[in-house]
C-alpha cells in the first residue's frame, strides 16, 4: 500500500512538472537583451538547483537524519559545481548539468535516493524546458 | 526514519509550492515587466546568495567529521 502510494505520488509529481516544464517556456518577459535572457534562464535554474540543496540541507539537519553527512556533501558539491558552470558557460550548460543530476541521483544509497528522486525529476524537466 | 522523512516533507513542501507558483503561476497582467538591468542584477544576486549557503554548510561540517561519525556507528 505504502508503495502504490509512493508510486501515485511519484506519478502526479511527473505529471505536473511536465506541464510545468512545457509551460515554463513561454514565461520570459519580453524585451529583455540576449544578456538578460540568459540570466533569466539562469535564475530559474538555480530556483530549482537551490530547491535540491535546501532537501538535502534540511533532511541532513533533521532527527533522524533523511541525508547523511556524506550525501549532503555531494549534492551541495554538485550544486556549486553546477551553479558555477551555468555562470560560466552562459548557455548550452543545460545537458551537462542534467547528466550531472542523474549521476548525483544514482550516487547516493537508495533510501535517499528515493527521497530526492521527485526533486532531481522536477529539475531535469525544468531543464529540458530551458533547452 | 518515516516520522522525519514526514517532517522533511511538510518542510519542504511550502518551499516546492512555492517553487511551482513563482516559476510557472500565472502572473497578474498588471504586474510590472523586470527590466533586463533587475534581471541580470536578480541572477548575480541569486547566485552570489545560493553560493553563500553552500560556503556556509561547508564551513559548519567540516569533512573530517564524517569520518568520526562513521567511526561512531
Amino acid at each position: 500500500m505504502k508503495c502504490l502510494s509512493r508510486q501515485l505520488v511519484g506519478i502526479i509529481v511527473c505529471a505536473v512538472v511536465i506541464m510545468c516544464a512545457q509551460a515554463c517556456a513561454n514565461k520570459m518577459p519580453p524585451n529583455l537583451t540576449p544578456q538578460a535572457q540568459h540570466a533569466f534562464v539562469n535564475t530559474q535554474a538555480l530556483k530549482v538547483l537551490d530547491l535540491i540543496r535546501d532537501v538535502a540541507v534540511d533532511g541532513n539537519a533533521s532527527t533522524p537524519q533523511v541525508f547523511t553527512e556524506s550525501s549532503t556533501r555531494k549534492i551541495v558539491a554538485f550544486h556549486r559545481s553546477a551553479l558555477k558552470t551555468i555562470d560560466a558557460a552562459g548557455t548550452g550548460w543545460s545537458a551537462a548539468v542534467q547528466q550531472g543530476l542523474e549521476e548525483l541521483g544514482k550516487d547516493l544509497p537508495p533510501s535517499e535516493q528515493q527521497v530526492l528522486q521527485p526533486y532531481i525529476s522536477l529539475a531535469i524537466s525544468a531543464l529540458k524546458g530551458f533547452q | 526514519m518515516n516520522q522525519a522523512l514526514v517532517l522533511l516533507a511538510e518542510q519542504e513542501a511550502p518551499k516546492f509550492i512555492q517553487f511551482l507558483k513563482d516559476e510557472f503561476g500565472r502572473k497578474n497582467p498588471d504586474e510590472p515587466v523586470p527590466t533586463s538591468d533587475q534581471v541580470v542584477a536578480a541572477w548575480k544576486q541569486g547566485l552570489t546568495t545560493s553560493l553563500a549557503k553552500d560556503d556556509s554548510w561547508d564551513a559548519n561540517h567540516p569533512a573530517t567529521s564524517d569520518a568520526a561519525k562513521t567511526t561512531g556507528d
